[in-house]
């Protein structure tokens, strides 16, 4: 456009750039450089045009009507209440959408949390074992009616339960693997890894990994002692391999009634028709007869949560309060504990 | 020789006195400080590309904006930092999608055409504002603002950095370029 070395001169000079000095110099200059002279004017002229491009005035008029619209709303948001800005509003609206998701997803997590499985287990039958699968749900019951058989169980997950229904007894799985010998009662229980939870006599005792439990030898003397038929639990210590060495005790299996199953049963069952027909009096009469004459029976445990049920439904809440502390002391990891729990409160 | 452009010698003291005022919530004040400047926000806001049904809002926002900052003010001089609010009001307004359609659309059908009927010589000049509202409308909006703002305004550069928050290097920069791509838009479009 231009050759002369000066030329970036106009231009500053427009703008003010210049000192006084070279102010002076450059207008010398355009005075001998016709380069600068058009350059100079090039750039005036565009001053013109741009201040003279129209811009439709206000009248006056309007101008006041304009200017009342500005205090007006200006002293609108003088007087009015801080309100949180659009942005601030969508970040609340936001913040608040990801609330309601995470309460509706947790909700869902928690949904999905109850369908727990069925505890995974197997079964190896060491001496012809006779047993059967009385639940499958979550919390599941084995039932060993004789002989020997190793209970193998994965590990538990919240929510699942194992426990092995014995003639006198059960047996609750907190760990792995263990033996059980039944012959007619409950012989021997060998723990050769994890915690079970063996519960005969109305008693609950922890095995751990490398301990036995086996049905000590009654007295001699005492041949007709209701006592004498109550099993007591003997721990011993042996090495996990060693399994079924205990010697086993021919007068034990001879202890227990053949009928007594029958008898437990026709007495748990009277006291659950009461229950069920609402008679709550007699349920939780029938209820303590049960447990008092079949201190064995596993479902002990249930006649105890059931009494305080009776006791709460026939509006004695202190007496239902008592019971449920005692099936509590009792069963501390029983099936109704969380039930318990409520009404013992 | 050629009149060269002087910033406007603006008496500072009253706005300056006005602008204290608003700080302290005196609306009397802001409507005098409208009276005083509202016509520069508005032209500002016209050649910056705000369309005539939008101006009057635009307007009215810049001042609420004085009246929310007015107790922030760092005691530069209040034309600058009024037209620099105006700039900055515009670059908002730009950013809306929805206005930016119907400013697309406004020009489409808003065609700038010399009235018929005029003289020659008006003619010609009509013509000539139009070819240069034209090449301004090709510049981008950074050097149109500052175009705008020293050559039409005649803000001294460094207010001008001051109001858009860029180096007063910048501001020349951007002029430079600006008066470039005019002439050459204009150099174009004669006829």
């Amino acid at each position: 456009m231009t050759r002369c070395d000066r030329a970036w001169q106009a231009e500053a000079l427009e703008d003010g750039r210049l000192g006084a000095e070279h102010e002076a110099s450059f207008e010398r200059h355009l005075a001998s450089c016709a380069e600068c002279r058009a350059e100079r004017r090039a750039i005036v002229e565009l001053r013109r045009k741009a201040r003279e491009m129209p811009v439709p005035q206000t009248p006056a008029l309007v101008q006041l009507r304009q200017r009342e619209r500005l205090l007006a709303r200006a002293n609108r948001k003088m007087i009015a209440p801080v309100r949180p800005s659009r942005l601030a509003a969508l970040l609340v609206a936001i913040a608040a959408l990801c609330v309601v998701i995470a309460v509706r997803h947790r909700g869902r997590a928690k949904v999905a949390s109850t369908a727990i499985a069925a505890p995974t287990y197997r079964v190896v039958d060491v001496a012809s074992a006779d047993w059967h699968v009385v639940d499958s749900s979550p919390s599941t019951r084995v039932a060993l009616h004789a002989g020997t058989a190793r209970f193998e169980v994965d590990h538990l997950r919240a929510g699942q339960r194992f426990v092995v229904v014995l003639p006198d007894g059960e047996i609750e799985v907190r760990g792995t693997g263990f033996v059980v010998r039944v012959a007619g009662s409950t012989e021997e229980v060998s723990v050769d890894s994890g915690i079970v939870a063996l519960r005969i006599g109305g008693s609950e005792t922890l095995l751990s990994a490398g301990m036995r439990w086996s049905r000590p030898l009654p007295p001699v003397t005492s041949t007709s002692s209701p006592a004498s038929a109550m099993p007591t639990p003997v721990l011993a210590t042996v090495a996990s391999s060693v399994i079924a060495t205990a010697p086993l005790l021919a007068t034990a299996k001879a202890a227990p009634s053949t009928k007594e199953p029958v008898a437990s049963g026709s007495d748990f069952g009277a006291a659950m028709k009461s229950f069920a027909s609402a008679d709550y009096a007699a349920a939780d009469t029938a209820f303590a007869d049960f447990a008092t004459r079949h201190p064995g029976d596993a479902r002990v445990e249930d006649a105890l949560f059931l009494r305080a049920v009776c006791a709460s439904r026939l509006g004695n809440n202190e007496g239902a309060r008592a019971r449920a502390r005692e099936y509590l002391a009792r069963y501390p990891q029983g099936f109704r504990v969380a039930d318990a729990r409520r009404l013992a409160e | 020789m050629l009149a060269r452009s002087h910033p406007k010698k603006v008496v500072e003291t009253d706005d300056l006195a006005l602008v204290a005022r608003i700080a302290t919530g005196d609306l009397e004040a802001l409507g005098e400080l409208f009276d005083l400047h509202a016509r520069s926000v508005r032209a500002l806001a016209r050649r910056l590309g705000v369309s005539a049904s939008d101006v009057d809002d635009l307007v009215q926002l810049v001042f609420l904006d004085v009246l929310k900052v007015a107790n922030r003010h760092d005691g530069r001089p209040v034309r600058p930092w009024i037209l620099g609010m105006t700039a900055v009001a515009v670059r908002r307004h730009r950013r809306s999608l929805t206005r930016w359609v119907a400013n697309i659309a406004g020009r489409v059908f808003e065609a700038r055409r010399p009235l018929p009927g005029t003289a020659d010589d008006a003619l010609e000049r009509e013509q000539e504002l139009v070819r240069f509202q034209n090449a301004l409308d090709k510049l981008s909006p950074k050097k149109r603002e500052v175009f705008v703002m020293v050559v039409v305004e005649e803000l001294r550069g460094e207010d001008v950095a001051a109001a858009l928050g860029i180096p007063v290097a910048t501001v020349w920069t951007r002029l430079h370029h600006a008066r470039k791509e005019l002439r050459v838009a204009l150099e174009e479009e004669v006829p």
